[in-house]
């Protein structure tokens, strides 16, 4: 589903190597932690599967596409097939809760009556439908957080990253949102989640992939944080 | 795609021109000048081509004798006339039908002037050249001035050659004033939706993220411009058709019998222009920006 065969990116304006020969696969289904020290090269690598950056070497798959071979035509269905959730929730401040949700469907040419039916069902799963008709600046940061992965749900991809969910938010808050992520898991979304929260990460026993200065270290399935992070 | 997507677009378009109505106002203001400007240079060449060809059809070469010649000797050069080459008929008109002829004419309401001159008709009889060949009229004109006794030969076809170097002129003049005028429109209008993509860049960017095509991302942005153009294009008409009806009358009298062109005989093409250009411009301002500013 997801594969990195010898992945180096380096970027060019500052030198910095943020990833270096990494490589692992993710399955259909799978649940993965990336957890590593601030500038290890987490959001290197989410940015990498959506194409937002390019590898220096190596080749990557993610779905049906290898990157390499992916024609700049073709970015926007590579990342139809890959949902994002930011750590900022990257939600626009003049549209409600509904609108958000719903652009994400427009934008891809949806026909009205697609975003009618399912739009207030993504809303639902993540418990905001009564709230539809809020800005965001209405809603608490947690619900904001659920407007972004009800974002990222509604067109239905195969992969959702999500880079820091909870970064932001209350020990409580957090908990309902990856619980939630968990949640969206079981029904079959592959969830790639970075994170600094180690107690989600130990008590989860979900795979962990950790980072070090751009190197893959570790490979643990039902793995922890790690102590040394 | 397009069809399902285009009223998303439009609205989306208009959006844009609304939440800037500053720059929008600068731009459909630079672009109705640009065109207003254009439009004035183009009927005003339009009609000189057709005083052109108007004075081409009805040409004639005037020959003044001199005032004391006697009739005989008129008549005499007359013959001499209808024997030049090309030329079909040789009329006289005579000075006293010339005096007639401005007492009903110019003079109208100033009989008294002419009066004066009854006694002592200060005019030349003259011959007016009609020819089979309105290309030949150099040619003829000089013949006609080696006529011994002919005192000027006035050739209309200078006045030709006047008029359709004068329409050269504005023809380039206003190639080059709308060639200039499109750039600074072209360069506003460009700036304009330059100020939109970034006050708009968040939304861009969740575009991009969730899957949106580069031609979804763009066209909202060509249609601004295009919007941009055709309202202004559509003002500036307004303007222009309306200076050039209410002018028209007054110029129109000044001309006596050779006519200008009437509205309806170039509305169409000034809508055509107007809005092809209007729409052009604000095309290419908006291609130019999203060229430079929507990185996808
Ligand atoms: N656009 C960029 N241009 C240049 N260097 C960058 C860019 N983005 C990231 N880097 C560098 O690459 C390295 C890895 O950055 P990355 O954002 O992947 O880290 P991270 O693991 O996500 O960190 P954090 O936990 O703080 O989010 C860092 O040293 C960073 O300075
Ligand atoms: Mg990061």
């Amino acid at each position: 589903m997801i594969e990195f065969k010898n992945v180096s990116k380096t970027y060019e304006d500052t030198g910095v190597r943020a990833l270096s020969d990494v490589s692992f696969s993710i399955e259909k289904g799978e649940f993965v932690f990336l957890v590593g020290r601030s500038g290890a090269g987490k959001s290197t690598l989410s940015k990498l599967i959506i194409k937002e950056e390019s590898p220096d070497e190596g080749e990557i798959f993610v779905n049906k596409f290898d990157l390499n071979a992916l024609a700049k035509k073709e970015i926007p269905y590579l990342r139809r097939s890959v949902g994002m959730m930011f750590q900022d929730f990257r939600l626009l401040p003049n549209k409600t809760v509904y609108e958000n949700v719903a652009f994400a469907m427009q934008v891809i040419g949806a026909s009205r009556s697609e975003i009618r039916r399912n739009v207030p069902n993504v809303l639902n799963l993540v418990g905001l439908g009564h709230k539809a008709r809020m800005l965001p600046s209405q809603l608490s940061g947690g619900e904001q957080q659920r407007v972004s992965l009800a974002r990222a749900l509604v067109n239905k991809p195969p992969v959702i990253i999500a880079d820091e969910p909870t970064a932001n938010l209350d020990p409580d808050t957090s908990v309902q949102i990856m619980e939630l992520l968990a949640e969206v898991n079981q029904r079959g979304t592959t969830m790639i989640v970075t994170t600094h929260a180690k107690d989600f990460v130990d008590t989860m026993h979900k795979r962990v992939l950790e980072f070090r200065d751009g190197v893959l270290i570790r490979d643990e399935k039902e793995g922890a944080y790690g102590n040394d992070i | 795609m397009i069809f399902r997507n285009a009223k998303y677009f439009f609205v989306q378009g208009v959006k844009g021109l609304v939440s800037n109505s500053l720059m929008t106002l600068a731009s459909i203001g630079i672009v109705i000048a640009s065109l207003v400007l254009f439009g004035f240079f183009l009927l005003f060449g339009m009609n000189l081509n057709a005083v052109g060809e108007q004075i081409k059809e009805q040409c004639e070469i005037n020959v003044y004798m001199p005032n004391e010649m006697s009739r005989d000797g008129v008549r005499e050069i007359g013959s001499a006339l209808s024997e030049i080459e090309y030329v079909k008929e040789a009329q006289l008109y005579t000075k006293e039908e010339r005096l007639q002829n401005y007492r009903e004419g110019v003079y109208q309401e100033r009989a008294e002037v002419i009066d004066t001159l009854e006694e002592d008709n200060p005019l030349r009889d003259a011959y007016i050249l009609v020819l089979e060949d309105v290309t030949k009229a150099s040619e003829v004109a000089a013949a006609a001035a080696k006529i011994e006794g002919v005192q000027e030969v006035v050739n209309r076809q200078d006045l030709i050659q006047q008029i359709l170097s004068i329409t050269n002129t504005v023809q380039h003049v206003s190639v080059w004033l709308l060639l200039i005028l499109a750039f600074i429109s072209v360069f506003i209008i460009s700036n304009t939706i330059k100020l939109g993509m970034f006050s708009r860049r968040k939304e861009i960017n969740i575009m991009k993220f969730v899957g949106a095509t580069n031609w979804f991302i763009r066209w909202p942005f060509i249609i601004e411009g295009m919007l941009l153009g055709a309202v202004g294009a559509a003002c500036a008409f307004a303007i222009v058709m309306l200076g050039y009806g209410s002018v028209l009358p007054a110029i129109q009298e000044f001309m006596g019998n050779i006519e200008l062109l009437a509205s309806a005989e170039v509305i169409n093409i000034v809508i055509a222009l107007f809005l092809i250009m209007g729409m052009g411009i604000g095309m290419t301002g908006s291609g130019l920006s999203i060229r430079k500013h929507l990185h996808v």
